[in-house]
């Protein structure tokens, strides 16, 4: 790397991240233009499948992830494993600059009395996916603020354009995607593009999957996602969330403080209520130990003098996930299909995709979102899924009335067709076309190929050898079938994970094209 | 450079007594240690204000030359005597305010620090002040608690009820507000530029104090 | 409360909300002649402060900036910031820029912050507790006898709460990573450690599997393999997978395996076991609220997001602070410069509103004792501002000040009910006149013969000697409609009219759905009178020179007269702050 005159030399024996390899450098490689100490063959190549062969990255830039969802809003570098701040919408934001009556050590924050469960919290959410009341101008105020404070007092950016990631909730609505992608823009420094990731897909990737099952219980609904070959395949929605949750946990402190009497009346407010729900409420294992504990817990009320407390039972915290994720009091009959408990939806999405990719995702549950850290949630989930597959299988049919005895014999005889069977190894490639084996002698399928298309046939075909490989790891990692839990890190870590390793996305989209024409002509429709 | 007893000139019998150098020093406020006190001219010290320019360091006299090296060598000597409160021009410290130079225990003995103050600094009513130092332009609200060690910075501003944690420094130019105080913000660009102005208006927080050290009779 | 006339917001015209004017100031028509009220039938035209919007657009004039090439407002929406330097608050030692990334933009020194209070940790050493047997050992004599704790001085905390005991007081960043490092290899199974080391298992599976898809076709440097087009397809026939879908799927697609072990990142948990939970829930119960940490304790820093419980707390390296210069979002003009030296307050370039904008300021006719500036309370039992009975007409003083060195016109509108809730009633007499320039007190006092040539009809001597004693004029002159208060050689006071409103909504026969009583029930601030105005000014300035600002007085006074003229203009809605509304 010897460098022809002095002043290239002392750029290039700055290992400088911001040395952008010359565009020759791809071409011939001559000797006067490698300025980078590193070669940017690998980088380029990683690349050269997907984008156009003239493309290639220039250096290894940083980017900004951003992770948007009702409540907050967190962003960082991509390659960390944290984002560098997490900013949650308080209705404190709010505040004019120079008003400081937020900091007044008896500030009761401005919260409107909640009458009805579709105001609970709302002064501590961005948005809501329903926009007929939502003043869009209010959100994108309050997200370019929020944006702002990133920038300059956590992320401390200088003037060097980066590019961004941006996660957001898959189907998040288009109005709401404008404004966050409007205000990402147009903030300083603007970054030339945007690449729009979904949660579920970056939760199977933070979970180190192909396929999975994401469990998404977030603030507003639980969405639940059939996520194959990093593809959102199937998804349904509950409206039994974190919203209801911390809105149940308020009824159970209120309950515990003035006594069943009283419900109509609000005295605990959201904040107090999500602080519990965030710091000691938990979920019951589905076997109720026979033993009950007795502890209480002692949790100082807010507002009130310093020590005043009231006493909840340590048994008691569980009920609101109870209630609120498993319910079993009432039967799905007669639920709404919206407000279906989040193991009746996962059970339903499941039996909704084919069985191959069922039996594979059923052994790769991915719970994610806000709520998913309520200690005890996960493994319940993963109980109950047990539990409904053994009582009532895989099957579409909840109840066969008085054909159940044809059933029954029809079942039977499916039983013993499928023990005769044996299990053939499958690959997470071959299940959308499983004729396909893997072997370097497959020839009938080259032979559909015109013969000027054709590979070499050649025994070291490296594709084939790849995938000759590729069937033998796969043939002792499959699992499938027994329920599996599997743990994630989390959306904004995966988007980070993504972006670290220069992935390019597909949903990219441009800034110039984005201020021409808008999201929808500049990017694709997610 | 005058202190407040000596050469005091008593023009009329009003609340304040007026130094050559335009002190206005309350009767009402209770200033011990004078001779450790020196204020720079232009500052009013108001009513129920205490000073406790009494907490000075304990000059070992008899002592070897040894433990003179072991005390603070950030002691502000004017002549012979150290001062231990040591206030700038065009400071006005409000009704109730006590301030004492902060200290701390070492090597089992209690030992005294100065307490450095720079102009135009408004302290308010009943605040409690055992700072290190503060900087000039510094706006401090009412019922505050600067606890001891902590520096403030130029032209920042602490809003009322603030409690400043010990040996906080608080860069220029910062809001600060809670208790414990952190750093809630950075002042305007045009923090204490007044800009002119009828009466009453030129009062800017970390602005020239003297219109109203003027006003204040 | 920054300054007397901080109880005034300025809205800056930058977003839709604030830029939008009055119907009847837009609509043209000669400025002069406004009406000073109109009505506000026109939906959305009026700004109405006690919208949430407002509040993103209004600010105190000091925080404000004015470019003088576009001749505009600058707010922190239409501002760019650029950082000068970084350094941290505590040691205010400047951070160099390569540095700041990878320390989190965190001091890499010696400061932390307790992670329950944030308050700043101080170095205290502690005789470290002498082992009985110590006198048998002679070799542990040389060991040093101190050890050294980070301790907080506002809330007791101390780093031996979470067992952190330091061998050195210097160096303390380089201790705590070691003493993490090796905490991190205990067996815990709720480690706040173990998301960092799954993200980097997984970091180190997904760069390996990314690079072996690509290893095995580097040989094949001229095969049609390299061509983009060509690999898809041969890979869409072996993987099954549309060369469309291809594209789509967001990871690295074909060869791509799944991790399948701890060492890749794959973390299993199932239906009966897993530690973690358990153990959270056992130490829950026994720790209980007390030993659980807040969301704001947890959202502090990175390093603590995951902790849950107290004694999972890091100390927390001090953030850095940015000190910023701020250009024109359009004309990338610098608007404020601080002197790039560290501990300097000066600025090199400093633009501020309040030297370019007319100033409004707000008293009340009458008012006995004057309400002093509230930000300098002397004593604490100064009562507090007395409230406004809800129809009561009252009369206010608006002054309107003038920073810059031409004669402007100003014209003032309001809507005369003010929006939202409560809808009281505004009436500003006198809605549009002249206010003088600005200049130097002296001239002011001498006689405005030198400088202020135009000003010297509005009896500016005897105006100026007004201002300057600080007398007013008599108290039993009545106010006038369509005259001016009172006029000084820089500024101009009007009369302004006003009866609140009452907070009680207007009975209805009708009763309410839940939602709308929702909308009706009172907010934060809605008790609060504030009275939107919209603020017109009208000068001429020469051509070369650019409007006056305080530094450009010479070049103002050299000019010659008789020069080119040009009409410049400026508005904004304002915000006055009256007072709070009694609820009767």
């Amino acid at each position: 790397m010897a460098a022809s005159n002095p002043s290239s030399d002392y750029f290039s024996s700055r290992p400088s991240i911001r040395t952008r390899p010359s565009p020759s450098v791809g071409g011939a490689g001559g000797p006067l233009s490698p300025r980078s100490p590193r070669t940017p063959l690998l980088s380029r190549s990683i690349n050269a499948q997907f984008g156009s062969p003239g493309s290639f990255r220039t250096e290894p830039e940083d980017q900004v992830v951003y992770e948007l969802g009702a409540r907050h809003l967190s962003a960082g570098f991509a390659g960390e494993s944290r984002p560098r701040c997490i900013l949650r919408f308080d209705p404190d934001n709010g505040a004019r600059v120079g008003d400081y009556r937020v900091y007044e050590p008896f500030h009761q924050k401005p919260i409107r009395k909640v009458e009805n469960y579709e105001a609970w919290g709302q002064d501590y959410e961005l948005y809501r996916s329903n926009l007929k009341r939502l003043d869009l101008g209010l959100v994108e105020d309050r997200l370019e603020r929020a944006v702002r404070t990133a920038h300059s007092e956590h992320l401390q950016l200088d003037s060097k354009t980066r590019k961004a990631v941006l996660a957001v909730p898959s189907l998040l609505p288009t109005p709401l995607l404008d404004v966050a992608l409007k205000v990402i823009f147009h903030h300083f420094p603007q970054p030339p593009s945007i690449t729009l990731l979904t949660t579920p897909i970056l939760a199977c990737v933070g979970a180190g999957l192909r396929h999975a099952l994401v469990v998404d219980i977030g603030w507003e609904e639980t969405v639940i996602t059939v996520v194959g070959e990093y593809k959102e395949i199937f998804q349904r929605r509950s409206v039994r969330a974190g919203k209801m949750l911390s809105k149940a946990m308020a009824k159970t402190l209120e309950h515990g403080m003035h006594g069943e009497s009283r419900s109509d009346e609000q005295f605990v407010d959201f904040q107090f209520a999500e602080d519990v729900t965030e710091r000691v409420g938990w979920c019951r294992p589905r076997s109720k130990p026979e033993e009950k504990s007795s502890t209480q817990l002692r949790i100082p009320l807010p507002g009130g003098f310093p020590h005043e407390t009231t006493s909840v039972s340590f048994e008691n915290l569980s009920d609101p996930a109870e209630e609120v994720f498993f319910s079993s009091c009432v039967t799905t009959n007669d639920q709404d299909d919206e407000d279906l408990p989040v193991h009746h939806l996962a059970h339903r999405v499941l039996l909704a995709v084919p069985l191959e990719l069922r039996a594979i995702c059923l052994s790769r549950v991915v719970v994610t979102g806000g709520v998913s850290q309520l200690p005890g949630l996960k493994q319940r989930l993963l109980q109950e899924l047990a539990g409904l597959s053994e009582t009532r299988g895989w099957d579409p049919v909840h109840s066969y009335g008085s054909a159940a005895a044809a059933r029954t014999k029809a079942l039977q005889q499916r039983k013993s067709n499928l023990n005769m069977r044996p299990v053939a190894p499958t690959t997470p490639m071959d299940e959308e076309n499983p004729q396909v084996t893997f072997s370097p002698a497959k020839k009938p399928i080259q032979d559909s190929i015109p013969h000027s298309e054709r590979l070499q046939d050649d025994v070291k075909d490296p594709v084939t050898l790849k995938a000759e490989r590729e069937a033998k790891k796969g043939q002792q990692e499959v699992i499938r079938g027994d329920i599996r839990g599997v743990e994630t890190v989390g959306a904004w870590a995966a988007a980070s994970l993504v972006a670290g390793l220069r992935v390019k996305g597909v949903h990219e989209i441009e800034r110039d094209d984005f201020l021409k024409h808008g999201h929808w002509d500049g990017g694709a429709i997610i | 450079m005058s202190r407040p007893a000596a050469a005091a000139r008593r023009t009329h019998k009003g609340e304040y007594i007026e130094t050559d150098t335009g002190n206005k020093i309350s009767r009402k406020s209770h200033i011990d240690g004078k001779q450790h006190i020196m204020l720079g001219g232009r500052t009013v010290v108001m009513a129920g204000v205490q000073m406790r320019g009494d907490l000075c360091r304990v000059a070992e006299k008899s002592s070897d030359g040894g433990a003179e090296k072991e005390g603070p060598t950030t002691a502000i000597a004017v002549g012979s005597v150290d001062v231990e409160i040591m206030v700038q021009r065009g400071t006005i410290i409000s009704t109730n305010s006590v301030l004492r130079p902060p200290m701390r225990l070492s090597r089992g003995q209690m030992t005294c620090y100065p307490m450095r103050m720079g102009d135009n600094i408004f302290i308010g009513p009943g605040s409690h002040i055992s700072a290190a130092s503060i900087s000039s332009h510094v706006y401090i609200g009412a019922n505050c608690v600067l606890s001891p060690f902590c520096v403030i910075k130029e032209s920042c501003k602490i809003l009322p009820n603030t409690v400043v944690p010990p040996h906080m420094i608080v860069p220029p130019g910062s809001i600060v507000a809670g208790r414990p105080g952190r750093i809630i913000g950075e002042v305007g660009d045009g923090w204490g530029q007044g800009g002119g102005g009828g009466e009453g208006e030129e009062w800017v927080e970390g602005g020239d104090l003297r219109p109203l050290v003027r006003s204040i009779k | 409360m920054a300054a007397p006339w901080a109880n005034t917001y300025y809205a800056c015209p930058c977003s839709e909300l604030s830029a939008a004017a009055p119907p009847n100031v837009s609509n043209g028509g000669t400025p002069l002649e406004l009406p000073g009220s109109f009505d506000n039938g026109e939906e959305g035209s009026t700004f109405d402060p006690h919208n949430p919007r407002a509040n993103y657009s209004l600010y105190p004039l000091d925080n404000l900036l004015y470019c003088d090439e576009c001749d505009a407002i600058r707010c922190p929406r239409c501002w760019i910031e650029e950082v000068i330097n970084w350094y941290c608050p505590s040691c205010m030692f400047e951070v160099p820029t390569s540095a700041i990334k990878s320390d989190g933009n965190r001091c890499s020194r010696n400061c932390y912050n307790c992670p329950l209070c944030t308050s700043p940790l101080t170095i205290s050493s502690v005789a470290s507790p002498r082992p009985v047997e110590d006198s048998l050992k002679p070799s542990d004599a040389a060991r040093p006898q101190e050890s050294y704790l980070l301790q907080c001085q506002y809330c007791d905390w101390t780093s031996l709460d979470v067992g952190i005991q330091l061998d050195r007081p210097t160096k303390i960043t380089e201790q705590l990573v070691r003493l993490r490092k090796s905490k991190d290899t205990k067996t815990d199974p709720i480690s706040v450690s173990n998301r960092e080391e799954t993200f980097n298992n997984l970091t180190n599976f997904y760069k390996e599997e990314l690079q072996g898809s690509t290893e095995s076709q580097t040989p094949f440097g001229n095969s049609p393999y390299n061509s983009p087009a060509n690999l898809a397809r041969i890979m869409s026939l072996y993987g099954g997978v549309s060369h469309t879908a291809l594209k789509k799927s967001r990871e690295k697609p074909q060869p791509m395996r799944e991790a399948s072990s701890h060492s890749q990142g794959l973390l299993v948990y199932t239906a009966d076991k897993s530690d973690a939970e358990e153990e959270i829930l056992q130490r829950l119960k026994e720790l209980g609220w007390n030993g659980t940490t807040t969301g704001e304790q947890r959202q502090m820093a990175p390093v603590n997001n995951d902790a849950r419980f107290l004694g999972q707390l890091w100390p927390v390296a001090t953030a850095l602070r940015t000190r910023r210069g701020r250009r024109c979002r359009s004309c990338r003009q610098f608007l404020t410069r601080p002197d790039p030296k560290m501990g300097s307050i000066r600025y090199k370039i400093r633009l501020l509103a309040l030297n370019f904008i007319p100033r409004l300021s707000l008293k009340p006719l009458n008012a006995i004792p004057p309400p002093s500036n509230p930000a300098f309370r002397l004593t604490l039992d100064d009562s507090p501002q007395p409230l406004l009975q809800p129809f009561t007409p009252l009369q206010y003083v608006l002054t309107i000040r003038n920073p810059i060195f031409e004669k402007i016109k100003v014209s003032l509108a309001t809507p005369d009910t003010t929006p939202g809730k409560v809808a009281s009633k505004v009436t500003i007499l006198c809605p549009s006149f002249d206010v003088g320039p600005a200049g130097d007190i002296w001239d002011e006092a001498l006689g405005s013969s030198t400088t202020t040539p135009s000003a010297a009809n509005d009896g500016g001597r005897k105006a100026a000697m007004a201002s300057l004693t600080g007398s007013t004029t008599d108290t039993d002159r009545q106010p006038e409609a369509g005259k001016i208060w009172e006029k000084t050689r820089n500024s101009t006071s009007v009369i302004l009219e006003i009866v609140p409103g009452s907070l009680k909504p207007p009975s209805r026969i009708v009763t309410l759905t839940k939602q709308e009583r929702e909308e009706q029930a009172p907010r934060q601030d809605d008790d609060r009178l504030e009275i939107a105005v919209y603020v017109r000014v009208q000068w001429e300035t020469h051509e070369e020179g650019p409007e006056a600002g305080l530094g450009k007085r010479d070049a103002e006074r050299k000019m010659p007269s008789g020069e080119a003229k040009v009409a410049k203009e400026l508005a904004y809605w304002c915000v006055l702050d009256v007072g709070k509304i009694a609820d009767v």
